[in-house]
């Protein structure tokens, strides 16, 4: 474990180690079309330089580092749930912070459960809270029969239904959510998103 | 006995107050914090050490094209953003070991779809240094299409993501949930002219809140500023009192987020859910307490705390709860949270109680000098504990 932090470490200082010498641009200069570093200032009678600039490997790009570590393939999913009605509001195909996605998860007060299933397998749950109760500033507590809610489930193949559960207002249905991977599908018909 | 105990205290005092006398302190901040048009944006880093004086400060950035992951998995966008054809840039400033602030200042020129990072260092005459953490954040026109390259054929689809605005993307913890941020999305409002007006608008209230402000109602977000990402998300919600709407794209993109508040001019009561992730409110920007507006709400959709005011929504899911259906269970978690029981009141008539120190309150007092106190205040400690600990929610 040590000897892995210190590799993380070791990793994301170099990304932001001195820039020197092999200059990829012109100081000042344009680096990419869409950025440009303009002169430096120093306060207090202080000197400043731009550094020349160089290229960057995505391996060693934190904003990379950080997106690979942490997101997965998942399913994103908006419901209007009204009483005990629930209705698809949008279906997405999307990559999701697994951190969105948990099973695990605690929550305090009303929540909404939500159950991946291809056929009858369920490939993935999640728990989100559910927002009934509301606090309207100078009016009190309000308990919103009618909400949206936008939930993630990690799912590396087509997800066909997802239920809700929400026990707040005695809400469960089983919604059709095959219309996430149209697109993907469309695309690439030999794309692990279309259904065999 | 009491000499004794006054002369170790001075000492304390003494050793507190020169604290690390030699080492710099050095803050830095991006301005715009966001702008979703071509500008320039300035990275400047302050810092100050008064005995020795600072002698250098560097700025670290990298640059590239804000994309939507591509590349990681095919004809899968993401919601959080990539960066391709990184580039890094910086620079340095030297200075003649100056005893009071300085800054040091880069601009840099950001066309569509920008994604930055910087981090930032400096150095006194005695070779003492600090760093700042890494921050990135996007500029120029946003990204609306994911283009995925298939089978010799160039597929695009609409698409849109967070678009971070405060986003700490320094070492990546081992625990690669990442879930050790609270997520705070900002979204506008339908009643915004523009989509300018609302990052001109959330502009003042992010650096009220996190960098510049200096009245009590912000010290818990300036002084743990590091446990927050800051995002703006996409057009598609609407807030009008306690009834919310999410349209795509921001139905979609909000699901990155732990608390979403849509952002409105208009004049309606704000309302926002009580809960702890995946809530959401409304804030008003044009007050003149836009910031500490924003930071009640906050109280209740990130943090799931109750107002401590009559009239308002007394209740709460925090932990432990700020607002109790007893005075035995204010008393009991009062205790339990080495707080006097003889400060739990009732809040009016309403049958509902609290522990009130007679100090102003975030979830009660409308005045910049009010804080997170008694039973918030612990509850935002534990939560602290909780992010600390590799899971906010």
């Amino acid at each position: 474990m040590k000897l892995r932090n210190a590799l993380v470490m070791l990793i994301v200082l170099s990304a932001f180690a001195p820039l020197v010498a092999s200059a990829q641009a012109p100081l000042g200069q344009a680096t990419q079309p869409g950025e440009r570093a303009l002169a430096p200032t120093a306060s207090d009678g202080g000197r400043a330089e731009l550094l020349p600039a160089r290229p960057v490997a995505p391996d060693a790009d934190p904003v990379m580092r950080l997106v690979t570590d942490t997101m997965v393939d998942g399913l994103v999913i908006s419901v209007t749930i009204d009483g005990a009605t629930v209705t698809l509001d949008s279906a997405v195909l999307a990559r999701v912070p697994r951190r969105q996605t948990r099973a695990d998860r605690a929550v305090e007060g009303d929540q909404v459960r939500a159950t991946a299933s291809i056929g009858n397998q369920v490939v993935a749950t999640t728990v989100v809270p559910d927002n009934v109760l509301n606090a309207s500033e100078g009016a009190g507590l309000v308990r919103t029969v009618k909400r949206q809610i936008s939930l993630a489930l990690a799912a590396d193949q087509p997800v066909e239904t997802v239920t809700i559960d929400a026990p707040a207002t005695n809400a469960r249905a089983t919604l059709d959510v095959r219309r996430a991977y149209t697109r993907a599908c469309e695309a690439d018909r030999s794309s692990k998103w279309c259904r065999r | 006995m009491n000499k004794l105990i006054c002369l170790l205290g001075s000492l304390l005092a003494a050793l507190v107050l020169s604290g690390c006398a030699g080492v710099p302190n050095i803050t830095a901040v991006h301005d715009p914090l966001y702008r979703a048009e071509n500008h320039t944006s300035t990275i400047t880093v302050r810092a100050t050490e008064t005995r020795d004086g600072i002698a250098e400060i560097s700025i670290s950035a990298i640059v590239g094209e804000l994309t939507a992951c591509e590349s990681m998995s095919p004809l899968v966008p993401s919601l959080i953003p990539c960066r391709a054809n990184a580039v890094g840039m910086g620079a340095v400033c030297i200075f003649p070991n100056v005893k009071t602030q300085v800054s040091c200042s880069l601009p840099i020129a950001l066309g569509d779809r920008r994604l930055v990072t910087y981090t930032a260092s400096t150095r006194t005459s005695a070779n003492r240094t600090a760093t700042a953490s890494a921050v990135t954040y996007a500029g120029g026109t946003p990204l609306t299409q994911a283009t995925f390259h298939v089978l010799g054929l160039t597929i695009t689809m609409p698409w849109e993501t967070a678009r971070p605005v405060i986003w700490r993307t320094d070492a990546p913890s081992m625990n690669t949930n990442r879930a050790d941020k609270i997520d705070l999305g900002l979204v506008p409002d339908p009643d915004m002219p523009n989509y300018r007006a609302f990052t001109d608008d959330l502009q003042p209230m992010m650096l009220a809140l996190f960098y510049t402000d200096t009245n009590p109602y912000t010290a818990w977000t300036r002084t743990f500023k590091n446990m927050y990402n800051v995002w703006a998300g996409p057009t598609g919600a609407n807030g009008e009192g306690c009834t919310r709407t999410f349209a795509d794209p921001a139905a979609t993109v909000r699901v990155a987020f732990d608390g979403t508040a849509i952002l409105h001019r208009n004049d309606f009561r704000d309302c926002a859910s009580i809960s702890l992730g995946n809530g959401a409110g409304t804030a008003q920007t044009n007050l003149g307490d836009s910031a500490w507006v924003l930071q009640h709400e906050s109280g209740h959709f990130l943090y799931g705390l109750g107002d401590e005011y009559v009239g308002g929504g007394n209740s709460s899911i925090s932990t432990p709860k700020n607002v109790y259906s007893s005075k035995a269970s204010c008393d009991s978690n009062a205790t339990a949270n080495s707080l006097p029981t003889s400060q739990c009141v009732q809040i009016g008539t309403t049958g509902t109680w609290r522990n009130d120190d007679s100090q102003d309150t975030t979830m009660e007092d409308r005045v910049l000098s009010s804080d997170w106190r008694t039973l918030s205040g612990k509850a935002l400690g534990n939560m602290l504990s909780k992010c600390s600990n590799g899971s906010c929610y």
